[in-house]
């Protein structure tokens, strides 16, 4: 199978009415999400993580790069016909039931209405809306609850790549956990996950992978574990060793540990601790601000 | 990587689940409802406002049902086809619907689509509100009992009080089960009407019962020709909502669509122009003549068999060529 999400060298600039560039959102993004993997996004608000998804959706037009889902280009209807996708905006269609939403989405997607109900009960429920809330207007229903329901419209038709844009904001620390619950399920199930977040305990439980964007770059990439080792720092763990005898190990650390069994490795840094960190070295060297780049001279005020 | 359809059937659900909720989305706006209340009560009380008959009764009655047909009929399509169309575009929704696997396409189409279906419901409820109007409207009646010039006030009054009844009926759903009073409203009312005519025809004009062997509904049917040609004009207007809204905010797009209908006023004129240029505009616009067949029926007249198909012809062609251009415009647009 082709590899699901696979971007290169991505560039975005926002344009004001006149096609002057206003905002240059992302600046050169690269991407690759593999079946099983869950891919974080993680950056301040504004820094092009809604921006980076919705070109590899083909929602926008990069201004240059290359974005290939299942080995196509995402302007096909074929590329995205295994692509579930949760906007950061979840109530959209505000006088649609959560049931009427599901079914709207599977009539997009070309589904059977045959067993449609029964399938959209079932989406509902994993992803732990209340019944009740099933036929509420969206418009009536709270901004978690919308959620959820975008959430399980995200996951129709058992897509094989899943984008989800902020999927806890708005959630109650039950609903997060949940959802937390859930990404893991999908990875665990051979599913790509891409998903966009500000919220750092979220994607240090759930991702395996992370890009940190700051003003439209990816300033850190990679295994979570990875980067959050601390080069800098070793930690002795020294496991059954009396009391009285921690002087003397102080003392003569690594050469009398007298044949114990004694581990050696890089303490990991928070991945809070990690983030403000490289904000902050990417301030120092840019001077620039957590969000996106403003385009030095866009001609005039707003 | 199997179980989504792809093809032709896939395509047509799409078009169809885009339609659903836009259509919905459409009746439901407050607007919708009032415009279609007042029409539909409008049309009914013409026979009380209307004093002259210019020589044929019912006339001048049955003109400013198919006009207030018209006029309602663009005001309710400029909302149901620019508005949902263009939130969905400002809000997202629009994001949401083509990270599917659907064309762009699918979404001008498909907000077309679902207010030609909010418009065939008003045109429908506005129709049999003509036709109870027309019979209604002072006509020479001649019974057992009575002959002379009479106005249906049975009639009349079933058909004045049926907006509201059937706003009052969608408002007590609403509250009791929570169905969508708009939806509801547009439902009732085209259930009802076609209804009350068939149990008015129980009643001679003058009040008197007729009995059960002698039902006749007395209606004139030559209005649905007209009523048909409007329709067929609104599809148009309807499409060119949907095109101006996939560039324009909601109101301006509504605002946007009136325009080739006021220049389609002009089309007829602008056809025999000496200048080849204003000449070759006129196609570009749907002249409005070609869907007014109400002045056929004067006097007896009847719609001629080639209007109907050249006016859906014209509104096929007019329909096609903006929602194409709306698809093109869309194409290049960031979502
Ligand atoms: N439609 C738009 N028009 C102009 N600028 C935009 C638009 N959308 C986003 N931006 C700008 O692009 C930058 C990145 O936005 P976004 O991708 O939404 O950030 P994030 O999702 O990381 O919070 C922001 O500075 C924002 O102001
Ligand atoms: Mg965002």
């Amino acid at each position: 199978m082709k590899i699901p999400l696979f971007a290169e060298n991505l560039r975005k600039t926002y344009r004001d009415f006149w096609g002057r560039p206003r905002t240059e959102a992302v600046r050169g993004i690269s991407l690759a999400v593999r079946p099983g993997e869950v891919v974080g996004l993680l950056g301040p608000n504004g820094s092009g993580k809604s921006t980076t998804i919705k070109m590899v959706l083909g929602l926008l037009r990069p201004d240059g790069g290359k974005v290939e889902l299942f080995g196509l280009p995402p302007s096909e209807p074929a590329a995205r016909r295994h692509v579930g996708y949760l906007p950061e905006l979840p109530d959209q269609h505000r006088f649609l039931t959560p049931r009427e939403t599901l079914a709207y989405h599977a009539g997009l997607m070309g589904l059977p209405s045959s067993g449609a109900d029964a399938r959209a009960e079932a989406l509902l429920d994993r992803v732990g809306l209340a019944r009740a809330a099933f036929d509420k207007p969206l418009s009536e229903c709270s901004k978690g609850m919308a959620r959820r329901a975008g959430l399980a419209a995200a996951l129709l038709g058992d897509p094989q790549l899943v984008v989800l844009d902020e999927p806890t904001s708005g959630l109650d620390p039950v609903g997060r956990h949940e959802v937390k619950e859930l990404i893991c399920e999908l990875s665990r199930d051979g599913k790509a996950v891409l998903l966009s977040s500000h919220l750092l305990s979220e994607v240090q439980d759930v991702c395996t992978r992370v890009a940190i964007m700051v003003a439209g770059l990816v300033r850190a990439e990679g295994n979570l574990s990875g980067l959050l080792e601390r080069r800098d720092a070793v930690r002795f763990t020294v496991s059954g060793l009396p009391p009285e005898k921690e002087a003397d190990c102080r003392a003569a650390l690594g050469v009398a540990s007298g044949g114990l069994d004694v581990a050696v490795d890089h303490p990991a840094a928070t991945l809070e601790e990690y983030f403000l960190e490289v904000l902050r070295a990417a301030r120092e060297e840019g001077g620039a601000e957590g969000g996106a780049a403003a385009v030095a001279d866009g001609g005039g005020a707003r | 990587m199997k179980g989504v359809p792809r093809g032709g059937a896939g395509l047509a659900r799409a078009v169809l689940a885009t339609a659903r909720a836009s259509a919905l989305e459409a009746l439901q706006q407050p607007a919708a409802i009032l415009i279609g209340l007042s029409v539909c009560s409008l049309v009914a009380l013409q026979p009380l406002l209307q004093l002259h008959s210019f020589g044929e009764s019912g006339r001048l009655v049955r003109d400013c049902a198919l006009a207030a047909m018209l006029l309602g009929g663009a005001a309710l399509c400029a909302l149901c086809s620019a508005a949902p169309m263009a939130a969905a575009l400002a809000g997202g929704g629009a994001a949401t619907a083509l990270a599917r696997p659907a064309p762009r396409a699918v979404l001008p189409v498909g907000h077309w689509l679902g207010s030609v279906c909010a418009a065939a419901l008003f045109v429908w409820c506005v129709a049999w509100q003509s036709l109870l109007a027309g019979r209604t409207a002072e006509a020479y009646v001649q019974t057992a009992h009575f002959a002379g010039d009479i106005r249906d006030a049975l009639c009349g009054a079933v058909s004045a009080l049926l907006p509201a009844f059937s706003l009052g009926l969608a408002a007590w759903r609403n509250i009791r089960r929570g169905t969508r009073i708009g939806t509801a409203f547009f439902v009732i009312m085209a259930v009802l009407a076609p209804l009350a005519a068939a149990l008015l025809g129980f009643w001679e004009r003058d009040g008197s019962w007729l009995g059960f062997a002698f039902w006749d509904p007395g209606l004139d049917w030559r209005i649905v020709a007209p009523s048909l040609a409007i329709w067929l004009l609104l599809c148009a207007f309807c499409a060119g909502g949907a095109a101006f809204a996939t560039r324009l905010p909601a109101a301006a797009a509504a605002s946007a669509s009136f325009l080739p209908f006021v220049l389609g006023f002009f089309a007829d004129g602008l056809a025999s122009s000496e200048h080849l240029a204003v000449r070759a505009l006129a196609p570009l616009l749907p002249s409005v003549r070609d869907f007014w067949l109400a002045e056929a029926l004067a006097n007896g007249g009847s719609v001629s068999s080639s209007a109907l198909p050249l006016a859906a012809l014209h509104a096929a062609a007019w329909s096609a060529m903006a929602l194409a251009v709306g698809t093109l415009a869309l194409r290049r647009r960031d979502l």
